[in-house]
């Protein structure tokens, strides 16, 4: 034992490596099955749950070996290295220290296999009770809401049944309600009927009464009232007249008056337009005007310079006299002329010939300055003064 | 909203297409008016006419380079500037020609005809347009090459001047020559440009005033007779050297002018000492005086359509250009400007008159336009004489006189002169009718 203690003591960095070890998985162990808990109390994560479901104790076992490996292995060299170059008296003291070491090594092995079964057992343990009371709860939820619903379709019953108390308990109430109700008017009835016999009776006699007086009163109050009746028909048929003819009146004054409005609105519309439309072409002319005038400068230089250039190329033969024509010429943008065609003869052939050759000779035709227009045709007259 | 803009969008657009159609008459021509014409010759180039690789007998081109030139109408390109010589059309690189500023070209050439001479065929080119313009051929016997090269150059003439030319006409004038003591006058016949010149009539004494036939066959002049004292107006007939004698006698006997039929010859003759303008009926043999005054009336011509005659008068103290008509009536004045005026000639368009003009700077040759009464000077002096239209009217024959007697011709606007060679002294063309 002191032996032992001796061995831990010398090899305490292995020792506390491999207890760091096994804390480690403990911990990551119990870490994990209750990480795995947790997932499948959220649902169905499905990577988790089948691992979960996987785990046995068999697979445990042959996944447990590796960890304790690395660190048994891990601390050699250390020990190794540190033994590299010893003098030749050391190396049965260091036989002997390893094999300490290695008993060590394989009692800490065995330890920690066996506390890595304990660890798997407990785990697996862990895993069935889980498993046990994860069942439980599931048939604590079953029963629940069974019960739930036992409990829901009983109160929907006692609503129901209290429905149909409450709506007996209507039905009832209104059926004497109604009865009441029949039975007054039939009261009612009965009163009215008795009153309006009275009340007939009472009529009849007063009728009879007031017709005699009636009958005096009403002879003389005939011929009285037609009078008035005629006099205040005529009354009323003039106004009435009167009234229509002033309605009328109204009538087509307004009428006129809205007639007025509305030609006044459509002339002063018509005017208004009439103004805008004036006023864009006012501008639109000014406009143009201002652009007419630059483009006609243009143009004219434009019609200058090939004036110009044709006179000065036109040598008309001597003592031709009364010349007279009109040449249409077709010219590229170049100015090129690619074609010249006489409107009828200049006064004679060499004249003629004298022309064309003129606008042959001016090409290409000067270019139209800033702001004019190229023509395609110009229409050339030839008419010397003398 | 849509539909709306949708609607203004095509409202816009068929505005447009109405405006555009509407705009396109008036934007469719630029109108251009020629008022005036360059005074310059006309550019023309006569490339060498070539025979099969053979030389001609005669440089045709040159005879039609010289005809045109002497007209002063035509800026002839010499030869030596050509950068070529092209015989076709097809072998003319335009663009050397315009850039040597020559606008006409002409190309030619010469082969066989089969019966002993040629046949001639040319190309007139417009070098500005890069195109044939015209062809022509011409005919020529192996001894007819230089009247055929007159007849390239006429031709041409024509195409650019619009009318005839002259390069086929002959002139005839009287050259003196002397010989020891005596002299030798000679009438003589010539073409127009003092080539091939043929002796018609020569005397010891004077040869004065040739006038040719209308039909160019015969020639009218006056011979003297110096021993007898005479002077004769004698018309010969040009083929068969046949004389006939107008007339004859003491005084003067001259100036004879044909009347444009040929039927009639207006001379001036003398009668105790004043001179006056007859007409001679070459049918009827009759002679008609038409002028009576007391002063000389001489020189005669005829207007071209034959109903009046112009003529020289020193009735009012200084001679001066008289008009009547054929008939001798209604004579009017014609000429005020200069000193004196002489010899007076219509052009063949009767619209112009040739004269002798008098003046500080001697006498020089003046054409006066009758519609107008213009007169312009187209000759230098100081002693010009004897101006006569050439029978186009272009162009016009005088006499130089003074050291160096010698025939020149001036173009109507005076531009152009050419002076026509011949040794000794000239005087007195007469330019004959067109000739063909």
């Amino acid at each position: 034992m002191p032996g032992l203690f001796r061995t831990i003591g010398s090899n305490w960095r292995a020792v506390l490596l491999a207890l760091l070890l096994h804390v480690l998985l403990a911990v990551l162990l119990v870490y994990s099955i209750g990480f795995m808990t947790d997932a499948a109390s959220h649902g169905n994560q499905g990577e988790h749950i089948v691992q979960a479901s996987v785990i046995d104790a068999n697979a445990v076992d042959t996944a447990k070996p590796q960890p304790p490996e690395n660190p048994a292995k891990s601390p050699k060299p250390p020990a190794e290295s540190s033994q590299a170059e010893p003098s030749a008296d050391k190396v049965a003291e260091n036989k002997a220290a390893e094999q300490k070491q290695q008993k060590a090594d394989q009692k800490a092995k065995a330890e920690a296999e066996a506390k890595a079964k304990a660890q798997a057992a407990e785990k697996a343990r862990q895993v069935a009770q889980q498993k046990a009371a994860e069942q439980r709860k599931a048939e604590q939820r079953k029963a629940e809401q069974k019960a739930a619903a036992q409990k829901a379709a009983e109160q929907k019953a006692q609503e129901e049944a209290a429905a149909e108390q409450a709506a007996k308990q209507l039905a009832q109430r209104e059926a004497a309600r109604k009865a009441a109700e029949q039975k007054k008017q039939a009261e009612q009835k009965a009163a009215a009927e008795k009153a309006a016999k009275a009340e007939a009776a009472r009529q009849a006699a007063e009728k009879a009464a007031a017709e005699k007086a009636a009958a005096k009163k009403a002879a003389a109050e005939k011929a009285a009232a037609e009078k008035k009746k005629a006099e205040e028909a005529a009354a009323r048929k003039a106004a009435a007249q009167k009234k229509a003819e002033e309605a009328a009146r109204e009538a087509a004054a307004q009428k006129k008056a809205e007639e007025a409005a509305r030609q006044a609105a459509a002339a002063k519309q018509a005017r208004e337009a009439a103004a805008k439309a004036q006023l864009r072409k006012m501008l639109s002319q000014e406009s143009a005007g201002r652009q007419n005038a630059a483009n006609q400068q243009a143009m004219a230089a434009y019609v200058a310079a090939i004036k110009n250039k044709v006179e000065g190329n036109w040598i008309r033969p001597p003592g031709a006299s009364n010349i007279s024509c009109d040449v249409q010429v077709q010219q590229l943008p170049g100015g090129q002329v690619v074609n010249v065609r006489l409107m009828g003869s200049c006064g004679s052939p060499a004249v003629d010939r004298s022309v064309k050759q003129a606008i042959y000779k001016s090409d290409p035709l000067p270019s139209p300055p800033q702001g004019a227009e190229f023509e395609s045709q110009i229409n050339f007259k030839f008419q010397p003064s003398q | 909203m849509k539909k709306r803009s949708n609607r203004s969008f095509f409202l816009s657009a068929f505005s447009l297409l109405v405006a555009c159609v509407i705009a396109m008459p008036a934007q469719a021509a630029l109108q251009v008016d020629i008022t005036k014409s360059s005074n310059g010759a006309i550019p023309i180039a006569i490339a060498p006419f070539q025979a099969n690789g053979t030389q001609l007998p005669v440089d045709i081109a040159q005879i039609a380079s010289d005809d045109l030139s002497s007209t002063g109408l035509f800026d002839v390109f010499p030869r030596n500037n050509m950068m070529g010589s092209p015989g076709t059309p097809d072998q003319v690189n335009y663009q050397n020609w315009r850039t040597q500023g020559v606008d006409n070209l002409v190309v030619g050439s010469a082969a066989p005809n089969g019966q002993g001479g040629y046949r001639i065929t040319f190309h007139l080119l417009d070098v500005a347009q890069g195109q044939s313009t015209a062809s022509f051929q011409v005919n020529a016997g192996a001894n007819d090459l230089r009247d055929a090269a007159h007849t390239v150059a006429n031709l041409i003439y024509e195409k650019f001047i619009g009318k005839k030319g002259y390069f086929l006409s002959r002139i005839s004038y009287i050259t003196v020559t002397h010989q020891g003591n005596s002299r030798r006058f000679r009438l003589v016949v010539s073409d127009y440009d003092g080539s091939n010149p043929t002796t018609v009539y020569s005397s010891q004494d004077p040869i004065m005033s040739p006038a040719w036939s209308p039909d160019g066959r015969k020639l009218a002049y006056v011979a003297f007779n110096v021993y007898k004292g005479i002077s004769s107006l004698r018309v010969q007939d040009l083929a068969s050297g046949n004389v006939r004698t107008i007339a004859s006698g003491s005084g003067v006997n001259g100036a004879p002018a044909w009347s444009p039929d040929g039927s009639r010859i207006a001379l001036a003759r003398s009668k105790n000492g004043d001179t006056d303008i007859f007409v001679y009926n070459m049918n009827s043999g009759q002679m008609r005086q038409l002028t009576h005054s007391g002063s000389i009336d001489t020189e005669p011509a005829w207007s071209p359509d034959g109903r009046s005659i112009v003529f020289t008068s020193d009735r009012g103290g200084q001679p001066q250009i008289y008009r009547m008509s054929s008939d001798g009536g209604q004579v009017q004045r014609v000429t005020y400007d200069g000193e004196s005026n002489q010899r007076a000639d219509f052009s063949p368009d009767g619209k112009s008159l040739v004269m002798v003009q008098k003046s500080a700077s001697g006498y020089r040759i003046a054409v006066m336009d009758l519609s107008n009464n213009d007169v312009r000077i187209v000759s230098d002096g100081p002693l010009d004489d004897s101006p006569e239209f050439a029978p186009n009217g272009q162009a016009i024959i005088y006499a130089k006189q003074g050291r160096n007697n010698e025939l020149a011709t001036v173009s109507v606007d005076g531009k152009a002169s050419t002076k026509l060679s011949e040794s000794g002294e000239v005087r007195e063309p007469a330019w004959g009718p067109i000739g063909y």
